[in-house]
């Protein structure tokens, strides 16, 4: 579904963030990349929702090669793409309802269907009973569900976090891995962005990367 | 589906105002001086322009006749002239009438010319030329081809001092124009510096929408609605204002200038005009929500 083929990134200021790195995601997997703080984990995923684009290599999307994608078309790619961004990126003059809404409002759905799926998402996540709240009245386990809630609420065919459990304690950690899972079960594809080697013990599919580079196969 | 859409823009655009008040406030009180001042000339224009179509309606091709020639030659030559395609009427004014005419003028009602031994007036044909022909070379060169005639003595047209006044006044008015053209180029980049702090002000929730997926287009058309409000309101109020300016000064200065042109017949600005500033005010306001959001939206 997803692919990187011998993608390098250099940013302008000359920093190669990402050295030949090849990685490919099936439909309905859940893969983790983890690394340490600097490696280039958010590089990859900002090569993926095309807020970069690769210095060399291709990012295939489906059969569609993103790095080539028009800015025009970036939009709809990302309709595709629920992120949950490791600062989360939620808007503090709107309420959690409105934060998930929001998502739905840019892709034009109808008030009774944001209704529908904002409420459902919400109880998904289990903060059906902060919707009227406002995100820094929140516990950051409970902003990170809001974040995750307008990530998935409109269907995504894949999601995308990065250090999702970075400002949690381990309780919390587990709960919120729970959630993705959940969300994996229900048939989307869940790649996650990690410093923390604990959270991908025993998992499937890991990659593991150094100074820009994938260190296993 | 289209029409929900745009009350979801509108619904955006109101909230864009609702956050930023005080900004909006500057932004369409600035507009609105503006195009004040825009309208004002255009009103003194408007009006000065229909003072001189007035004048050059109104303007006559006066020819004096020879004293010598005889009554048929003076039908003659009159009918000469009306023969010209450029004619619409030639009124023929004996020497007689001509001396009442003056007489009346003059408003001598009793019999100072009586002692007069000869009528110093002379006989003349007034010539009306039809409208399309009244422009300054129509007329000039009507007059050469008539200056021919022999029992024409002289040849009087109001044209050559309009010709004169029109010069200025085109001048004038290119002035205005410039004048015109740099204050609303001044206007939007004024506007649309302060415009610009709105939008920073919401320039995270922007990042984020287009991150989940907004289109330029989406985000940008509340913003384009917010300008065009902007700018309608500023026409609207400011035609408003001139309107009343407009009243107060002609109530004021109208029987001041009633002296010395008593036909001048002051309007305000017609339809059209009126039209024009809002229009205008629309798309000033659509610039400039243009130019406040083409740095913003380059990045992906
Ligand atoms: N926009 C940028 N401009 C320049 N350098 C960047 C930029 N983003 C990231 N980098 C650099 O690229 C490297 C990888 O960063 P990043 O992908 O954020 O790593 P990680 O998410 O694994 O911590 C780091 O050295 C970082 O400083
Ligand atoms: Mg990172």
């Amino acid at each position: 579904m997803i692919q990187m083929l011998h993608v390098h990134k250099t940013y302008s200021n000359g920093q190669k963030a990402l050295i030949d790195v090849s990685l490919k995601l099936d439909k309905g997997e859940f893969v983790y990349i983890i690394g340490p703080c600097g490696a280039g984990k958010t590089s990859i995923l900002k090569l993926i929702y095309c807020a970069q684009r690769p210095t060399k290599g291709m990012v295939l999307f489906g059969d569609k090669n993103v790095a080539r994608i028009r800015k025009s078309r970036i939009p709809y790619l990302r309709r595709n793409i629920g992120i949950v961004f490791q600062d989360f990126k939620l808007i503090k003059t709107r309420t959690v309802f409105e934060n998930v809404a929001l998502a739905l409002e840019v892709i034009g759905a109808t008030i009774t269907d944001i209704q529908k799926k904002v409420w459902k998402t919400l109880s998904f996540v289990g903060l059906y009973n902060k919707s009227n709240e406002y995100p820094i009245r929140l516990s950051g386990g409970e902003q990170q569900r809001v974040a995750i809630a307008r990530a998935m609420v409109n269907n995504p065919l894949i999601l995308l976090a990065d250090e999702p459990t970075g400002n949690l304690d381990p309780e919390m950690t587990v709960d919120i891995i729970d959630l993705l899972d959940k969300i994996n079960i229900r048939g989307t594809t869940v790649l996650v962005a990690t410093h923390n080697p604990d959270l991908a013990k025993n998992k499937r599919k890991v990659f593991t990367l150094e100074k820009g580079r994938i260190t296993n196969g | 589906m289209f029409l929900k859409k745009g009350f979801y823009f509108f619904d955006k655009a109101f909230q864009g105002i609702r956050q930023n008040p005080f900004i909006n406030f500057i932004n369409f009180g600035t507009i609105t001086v503006s195009l004040l001042v825009l309208g004002t000339f255009l009103v003194i224009f408007f009006n000065l322009n229909r003072v001189l179509d007035k004048w050059r309606y109104e303007s006559h091709v006066t020819v004096y006749l020879y004293d010598s020639i005889s009554f048929d030659n003076t039908s003659d030559i009159k009918d000469r002239i009306a023969g010209f395609e450029e004619v619409e009427r030639v009124t023929y004014i004996s020497k007689k009438e001509a001396l009442n005419i003056i007489k009346e003028a003059l408003q001598i009602y009793d019999n100072s010319f009586e002692g007069l031994e000869v009528n110093p007036m002379p006989a003349t044909l007034e010539i009306q030329l039809k409208k399309k022909f009244l422009s300054s070379t129509g007329v000039e060169s009507f007059v050469a081809r008539i200056k021919i005639f022999k029992e024409i003595k002289e040849i009087q047209y109001d044209q050559e001092w309009i010709k004169g006044f029109s010069a200025f006044f085109s001048l004038f008015q290119i002035g205005g124009l410039a004048i015109g053209v740099g204050l609303l180029l001044a206007t939007i980049l004024i506007v649309s510096n302060s415009f610009q702090l709105g939008v920073y002000a919401r320039k995270e929730e922007l990042e984020i929408m287009k991150l989940i997926g907004a289109t330029d287009f989406f985000i940008k058309v509340p913003f384009l609605l917010e300008g065009v409000f902007q700018g309608l309101l500023g026409a609207l109020v400011s035609i408003g204002l001139l309107y009343g300016i407009y009243q107060v000064v002609i109530f004021k200065v109208r029987p001041f200038f009633s002296i010395y042109i008593r036909e001048l017949d002051p309007s305000f600005l017609p339809l059209d005009f009126i039209f024009g500033l809002t229009i205008g005010g629309i798309l000033m306001g659509m610039l400039v929500s243009i130019v406040s959001m083409r740095k913003f939206l380059k990045s992906y």
